[in-house]
């Protein structure tokens, strides 16, 4: 339906001000302070007929029901607010708090998983109910653009890596074949990037009663993993773009979506020397002080003095590299906005639709379930490390943690396969005017995103990854070239939907991106 | 201690006044004029040990014996000039001045030669009366022109400075397509004999298409610049590295320069009228066109670009008189034509801004006596060979094609489609052919291979259209911090070009990996490789053997 839309934005911090869990990586890591603001950032808009409400969260997953008690809080709170069009996605920033069990001895306190769950939900709620009742009449535009932010991060190499005799076993943490997640390029037997990359980057900008801006929704297919080994709370290369944004715009609202990004990083994975010379020439000051001002990690953390130096180096590279992306994005974002802005639509076609989706899972073969059962009992009889050196306790325990989850949850999908062969999942399409977004809740690999863009009858369609949903968390969506070449990402511990459950994705999506028309 | 550096440009037009052919599609063209200037920039640089001439010209491919021609002509103009150590690229617009051998004999330039090609009779009348230079001529005044920038290039050398550094403009978009079945396999599927073999790969195939499943390798939008300076610091040029062929606009009649163009403009407006070197990294898999999006491209280019677009709407581009078959065809090719032109401006922006980024930085590092080392190696490299049901295939093909006959209606611009189209498709089935027939006795392709050291970066040259998996293999392993891939760059004697695609894109198959396609194998893509890696390696040595 279109009639005149009213827009509002709302925004929270989601730093709890004390040690909160920071998952997104092997080991658990503990906030040791804020290096730049973790937020959530909420906009609605709606007509009157219908409503969409965007969130972005500064996390790297959305786990154990977090929008459920948002939407829980929200009907306490503003019962007026329709929890059901509520799409909220994370950044994939690896360095954003958030609940964690702790399941393995650890003298490391953190927020209680609880706790943590009510603070976020709380803030999140407050932005979205802010956003609710911020709303005024106002018009919107969008476009495309450039900017390269992602890289593959899929390297392919011409033999099965895992025949080599260096390789080892992992159990419980990847497996590798002819591709490599971050694999080594320079390597005599590499032979290319699976899906290579994608620079688009779709932008809505929306103005207030005035036609002054009051926000954007700047959708980039890359997650915000710069710095991602970090112990202090950032938001990624997000946190750059915001800054030089609301420098030039003022404090406008910023939705930072992800789109496809399962197989892409913020990294390059060739040209490193290249690349720090670049930052070294172009940011000699920043350079220098970062060079001279290492990120603080626990006492006892690394293994040793040189992981610590490597780990200070690749620090440094990675704030320099969030500086340029960002750069780039906001010159884009400049772009755009000169030609995109001439056309507002104050009364576009409004709608959005939610659907239950099945996808079928990604089953294993019996050889894999040995194997997987086999690495679990070698796992389960590993005795936890409790030497009183409680960082590295917590490093050593929390990986031995997640490795053991991992076969679990291959030997579980194996033992429910007869009878569970589907996964349900949520998908959102909204429609505003000519352009559309299709939400899932996976890291999905780009060529997902390709089939649904090239087929969708919109003139733009903003993919919508990592959005609130139960079947998502941490699980990728690899294609079947992917599945083909293994490595981390495309492994049996990494998805739990299969190829041909992607295709479904695909389908799906475009049938309700269809039926919106 | 390195010398210092002597810096020179120099620059021809290669428009010749009057009628040419342009190759680059499966009909040939002839020029109705010219849009934009097509030139030849070239680019000498000499420490007095050692010396690199960088040409770039606004051709499709150098071919057909165009350097051989270029060097006879500098040993007549300017014998001084170390002809060895010139790195003639071609920018791949397929808008320039050119020939292909015997082609031309379509439009009765020679009819015996078709006789003597082995590729029929020419049609009698055929396209005669349309007025276009002869392959001779054509050579000839390429070659002068190439050979007259570069000896004004070597003669205005003078003390100078480069500086390095990369950025990033997207230019390039996959251009191969893979669906989830085998295209071949549709009912709809055509075969289309010496022009293409689809699997599940299409070259520009649609993507708004069920099966579509994705882009084969993807895109780069790295751009590799090194800039030019003279002592006193001013900007004198700067070679331009872009893994993108230069194709917008490509079905022109009239002469241009593809996106490079507006990429002139906008730097010479802004830095005076500077050199430029415009190199196309490896793109055999890429081109610079959207290939989904397609709508949202041209809203672009509509809200950006108003008046332009409003102009090129009222105003198409010249046909000659019955060539476009229809008016729906005429109408799809207007529209078309408009969107390469917008695109090719859009582009331009992106390039000329990575251009002003880079600078920037980069430019804080001046080079006067780096490293500088030019190293030259022919390589042989395995050719891609055909099995016996390809080569029957293909004999069966020649064989109808063959019977065809040449048409001369008196249309004669109907009639050059269809007869150099003929032309086209017989020459390719007949290229295969004889690869099979000679498999026994020539089984590798000599090529040669350049690598320039200038400080820390490096350029490594090849003849192909190069996927770009390859060219991430050269640069992911070289020792270099940057290595300028540069395609498409002249070989001696008659051949020139081809497509050097990758394992899995002759899986896939489509038109640039088909039998038509290749005269390399992708083990020899992987020679290529590793030849070019150990030249690097080799000029990578020098400074640690001095220092």
């Amino acid at each position: 339906m279109s009639g005149n839309i009213n827009i509002g934005w709302g925004r929270r911090s989601l730093n709890p001000g004390r040690s909160v869990a920071i998952p997104g990586q092997f080991h658990m890591r503990v906030s040791q302070g804020e290096l730049n603001p973790v937020t959530a950032n909420a906009l609605v808009i709606e007509n009157g007929s219908d409503a969409v409400i965007f969130v972005t969260v500064d996390m790297v997953s959305i786990r154990y029901s977090l929008l459920d008690i948002v939407v829980e809080k929200l009907r306490r709170t503003s019962p007026e607010i329709p929890g059901d069009k509520i799409i909220m996605s994370t950044t994939h920033t690896h360095a954003g708090p958030n609940a964690a069990d702790k399941n393995y001895p650890c003298d490391v306190d953190w927020m209680g998983k609880e706790e943590t769950l009510d603070f976020l939900a709380g803030r999140i709620a407050e932005a979205v109910a802010e956003a609710w009742h911020n709303r005024e009449l106002g018009s919107v535009a969008y476009g495309y653009g450039f900017a390269t932010v992602g890289h593959s991060r899929r390297v392919v190499y011409l033999d099965d890596i895992s025949k080599r005799p260096e390789a080892a076993a992992k159990p419980g943490i990847a497996v590798d074949g002819h591709g490599k997640m971050y694999g080594n390029t320079n390597d005599p037997q590499f032979s290319h990037y699976e899906a290579g990359t994608d620079s688009f980057i779709n932008i809505m900008y929306t103005f207030g009663p005035t036609g002054r801006l009051s926000g954007a929704i700047v959708n980039v297919p890359c997650p915000a993993q710069t710095n991602e080994h970090s112990w202090l709370l950032h938001a990624g290369f997000w946190h750059n773009v915001r800054e030089k944004l609301r420098a030039k715009y003022g404090d406008i609202g910023i939705i930072t979506q992800c789109a496809a990004g399962g197989d892409l990083s913020p990294r390059q994975l060739h040209y490193n020397r290249a690349e720090l010379r670049r930052y070294q020439l172009k940011y000699p000051e920043k350079f220098a002080y970062l060079n001279t001002h290492p990120f603080p990690y626990p006492e006892g953390f690394f293994r040793n003095e040189a992981a610590h130096k490597n780990r200070n180096e690749k620090d440094l590279l990675d704030m320099l590299r969030a500086e340029d992306i960002a750069e780039r994005i906001a010159d884009a974002f400049d772009e755009v906005l000169e030609w995109a802005g001439k056309e507002r639509l104050a009364a576009p076609e409004l709608c959005h639709k939610v659907k239950k989706v099945k996808l079928e899972r990604r089953m294993f073969p019996e050889d894999i379930y040995r194997a997987e059962n086999a690495n679990y009992e070698n796992l389960a009889k590993q005795p936890w490390r409790q030497t009183g050196d409680k960082w590295a306790d917590l490093r050593d325990n929390s990986i031995l943690s997640a490795a053991r989850a991992r076969c679990a949850k291959v030997k579980a999908t194996y033992e429910g396969q007869n009878t569970d062969r589907q996964v349900e999942v949520t998908v959102h399409t909204v429609r505003i005017g000519g352009a559309a977004f299709a939400s899932d809740p996976f890291e999905l690999f780009i060529d997902y995103m390709h089939r649904i863009q090239a087929r969708s009858p919109f003139v733009q369609t903003f993919i919508v990854q990592l959005a609130a949903d139960k079947a998502g968390i941490a699980s990728y969506l690899a294609t079947e070239r992917a599945i083909a070449n293994k490595g981390y990402s495309a492994s049996p511990y990494c998805n739990v939907v299969s190829a041909k459950g992607g295709q479904q994705l695909v389908e799906a999506t475009l049938k309700m991106l269809d039926d919106m028309l | 201690m390195n010398k210092n550096l002597q810096i020179g440009w120099g620059r021809r037009s290669l428009n010749p006044g009057r009628p040419v052919a342009i190759p680059g599609q499966f009909h040939m063209r002839v020029s109705q004029g010219e849009l934009n200037p097509v030139t030849v920039s070239a680019l000498a640089i000499d420490n007095g040990e050692d010396s690199v001439i960088f040409a770039s010209a606004d051709i499709v491919v150098c071919r057909g014996g165009i350097f051989d021609a270029v060097i006879a002509k500098l040993a007549e103009i300017a014998p001084e000039v170390p002809v060895e150590k010139i790195v003639l690229n071609a920018t791949h617009t397929h808008t320039g001045p050119g020939f292909d051998v015997g082609v031309l004999t379509v439009a009765a330039v020679s009819p015996e030669a078709l006789v003597a090609l082995g590729l029929g009779s020419s049609p009698s009348g055929g396209a005669a009366g349309i007025d276009v230079m002869t392959e001779q001529e054509t050579r000839d005044f390429i070659a002068g022109r190439i050979a007259e920038a570069i000896a004004e290039a070597w003669k205005n050398r003078a003390p100078g400075q480069v500086a390095y550094g990369y950025g990033f403009a997207t230019v390039g978009h996959s251009r191969r397509v893979i669906y989830l079945d085998d295209v071949s396999k549709r009912p709809e599927a055509l075969a289309k004999p010496g022009v293409a073999v689809n699997g599940h790969g299409v070259m520009y195939g649609n993507t708004n298409d069920k099966m579509f499943s994705h882009y084969e390798a993807g895109a780069d939008s790295f751009i590799n610049l090194m800039y030019t300076f003279d002592m006193a610091g001013k900007l004198t040029g700067a070679i331009i590295n872009v893994p993108c062929p230069a194709q917008t606009g490509e079905l022109l009649w009239m002469l241009h320069a593809g996106f490079w163009h507006p990429v002139r403009e906008k730097l010479r407006a802004k830095y005076g009228d500077i050199g430029l070197i415009c190199q196309s990294a490896a793109g055999g898999d890429l081109a610079p066109r959207q290939l989904h999006y397609l709508d949202a491209e041209l809203r672009r280019y509509k809200l950006k670009y108003p008046e332009k677009y409003a102009y090129l709407n009222a105003h198409p581009f010249p046909y000659p008189e019955g060539f476009l078959k229809t008016p729906e065809v005429a109408d799809r090719r207007r529209k078309q034509d408009m969107l390469d032109m917008l695109r090719a401006e859009d582009i331009g922006e992106r390039i000329a801004a990575a251009f002003d980024e880079v600078l920037e930085w980069a430019g804080k590092e001046k080079l006067s006596t780096p490293e500088f080392k030019h190293e030259v190696k022919d390589v042989m490299l395995d050719r891609r060979l055909f099995p016996d049901d390809i080569y029957n295939a293909e004999k069966a093909n020649y064989e109808a094609l063959m019977k065809k006959r040449f048409v001369n209606t008196g249309k004669i611009w109907a009639d050059l489609r269809e007869n150099s189209i003929l032309f086209s498709a017989r020459n390719r089935c007949l290229n295969v052919m004889k690869v099979h027939d000679n498999e026994q006795t020539d089984r590798q392709l000599k090529t040669s291979v350049h690598a320039v050291r200038i400080g820390d970066a490096a350029f490594v040259s090849n003849r192909f259209e190069l996927f770009i998996d390859y060219m991430h293999r050269i640069q992911a392993r070289s020792p270099f911090v940057q290595t300028f891939i540069v395609q498409l760059v002249a070989d001696r004697g008659l051949e020139g070009g081809s497509y050097l695609a990758t394992e899995r894109a002759i899986a896939n198959k489509g038109y640039s990996a088909s039998p038509y396609c290749n005269r390399v194998s992708p083990s020899g893509g992987q020679q290529l490789v590793e030849n070019t890696l150990e030249m690097l390696n080799e000029i990578g040595k020098r400074q640690q053997s001095r220092s």
